[in-house]
Parts: C-alpha cells; structure tokens; sequence
C-alpha cells in the first residue's frame, strides 16, 4: 500500500493535476447482486489514466495505471461497476491530506 | 487485441483510413496519445462495440477534435461492457475521491450552498461510526455513472492499515 496520500492519489491513476489535494476515503460492501467488472477503454473514455488488463485468459482484474516512473509505486487492483449509494459504506469515512 | 481482430477484418482502403484517423488522434494531444495506445491493447471491450467505435470514426472526416467527440459518443453506449472479474470477488472495495470535487459535486447536485459548507459536513461526518455513516450517505451516490474502485489482493476482503502522514494514527483505507 502506498505510504503517503500523494503516492496513493499516484497509485490509483487520479487526476495527475489534483495531485497534492486533499483525499476522501470510501471503503465499502458491494452488494452481491452488484457486477465488478474489468475496466474498458469506454469506461475511461477520454482522459482517465487508464492500462486495459492484459490479454491472458489468467487476468482476473484490472491494474491501475500509476502516472509516475518511480518503480516503488506499484498499480492497484481495479474494477468498476454501476454507481451505488452511500448506504454501503463499511468503515468511518476519512479525508488524507 | 480486439481492434487489431476488427482492423483485419475491414476492407484494405477502410483499413487504411482507420489507421490514420488512429494517428491524427494520438498527435493531436498527450491524451489522444495514451487514447490510441489503449486501444490498441484493449481485450476486454465486447467486439461489437469495438466495431461500433471504428464504424464511427471512419464516418467522420480525419479531425482530431471530430474523432474524439466522435469517440467519446461511441465510448458512451459501451460504459460498464467489460465482462466481470474473475477469481474470488473482494468483499470489500475503496475508492479515494479528491475532496474539492466531491465538495463542488455536493453543491453542484445535493443542497449544499458553498464547498466549504460541503466541506466542514463532510469533516463532521468523519466523526460518524460506520453505521450512522450508512443512514447520512443514504442518498448520496459513491461516484458517477460509471465508480472506480480498487481492492485488496490476494485475499480480496481484509483491511488494510493505511498511514496517514498527517495524522498519527493508522487508518484503514481498504
């Protein structure tokens, strides 16, 4: 896990121009019923950092695309899925600064 | 690949003309270069719509800001296509949201007045337990259409301890 706020903001592939601004946190419960799927070029469409998951049947998920050359920050699991709500949340909410 | 399948399927002059609309979007910008790179490594996206996206921009004539309005409008009817993950799902996801957008997305759609109104509610739910937390954000989406999330590998469902480099405690963050 990245040690500071500035390396996660890095390693999950955020905006490279917000970097350095404060972070909210979500950690929550997908539903069951709820897809997680692999992310695409069309759910990135124009402009997210994004490296689509390689083409091996052994892929299980996405990688973020860290926006960096330093070899210390490594990508993230990724996945997207539908917009849900907040009544999923699992820990106490926190802003990283 | 799935565009180098589509690609080889075309015509030999529609091929053509798809590789250069390919080129003048990754030399119009830094972002259409990452664009065109993704999708020649993209695997995921259902054929069709890969058929769909080079359909479109061979419809329109070879202009960078033609071709990514173009692109984007196909990119659209294709959000939350890829398949869904394999291997054991994560119990648990985590998503970090940079706090002046979400402050300017709860004035913008949810009542607040200003960001800093947003801003101090937010810092006052913080104090909230997981719970009351669940009953507050009831109604608040976590993201737009489409939610980016991340996890933890390999079990997929276990907290991480997080530290914050302001704060002297350990957080959990996933």
């Amino acid at each position: 896990m990245p040690p500071t706020p500035d390396l996660l903001h890095v390693a999950l592939g955020l905006d490279p121009k917000t970097r350095g601004q404060a972070l909210v946190l979500f950690v929550y419960s997908p539903p069951a019923e709820l897809a997680l799927r692999f992310p695409t070029i069309a759910d990135a469409r124009w402009g997210r950092l994004f490296l689509p998951a390689v083409d091996d049947p052994a892929c299980e998920f996405g990688l973020t695309a860290p926006d960096t050359d330093d070899a210390d920050v490594k990508p993230m699991p990724e996945v997207v899925h539908e917009q849900i709500l907040g009544n999923t949340l699992a820990i106490p909410l926190r802003i990283i600064r | 690949m799935i565009f180098a399948s589509v690609i080889a399927d075309l015509e030999p002059g529609d091929r053509e003309q798809i590789r250069i609309r390919f080129t003048t979007i990754a030399v119009g910008s830094p972002v259409g270069r990452r664009v065109e790179a993704n999708i020649a490594l993209e695997a995921r996206l259902p054929l069709d719509a890969a058929r769909e996206i080079v359909a479109g921009l061979l419809e329109q004539p070879n202009d960078a800001e033609r071709l990514s309005a173009k692109y984007v409008e196909m990119c659209n009817r294709y959000v939350l296509s890829g398949p869904t993950i394999g291997g054991i799902r994560p119990k648990i996801l985590g998503r970090a949201v940079v706090l002046g957008s979400l402050c300017a997305h709860l004035v913008r759609d949810h009542g607040f007045r200003t960001s800093e109104q947003a801003e101090a509610w937010l810092k006052r739910q913080c104090r909230l337990e997981a719970a009351s937390l669940r009953s507050s954000f009831a109604l608040l989406p976590l993201g737009g259409e489409v939610i980016w999330a991340t996890f933890r590998e390999p079990s997929r469902d276990e907290d991480l301890s997080y530290p914050c480099r302001r704060h002297p405690i350990y957080c959990t963050l996933l």
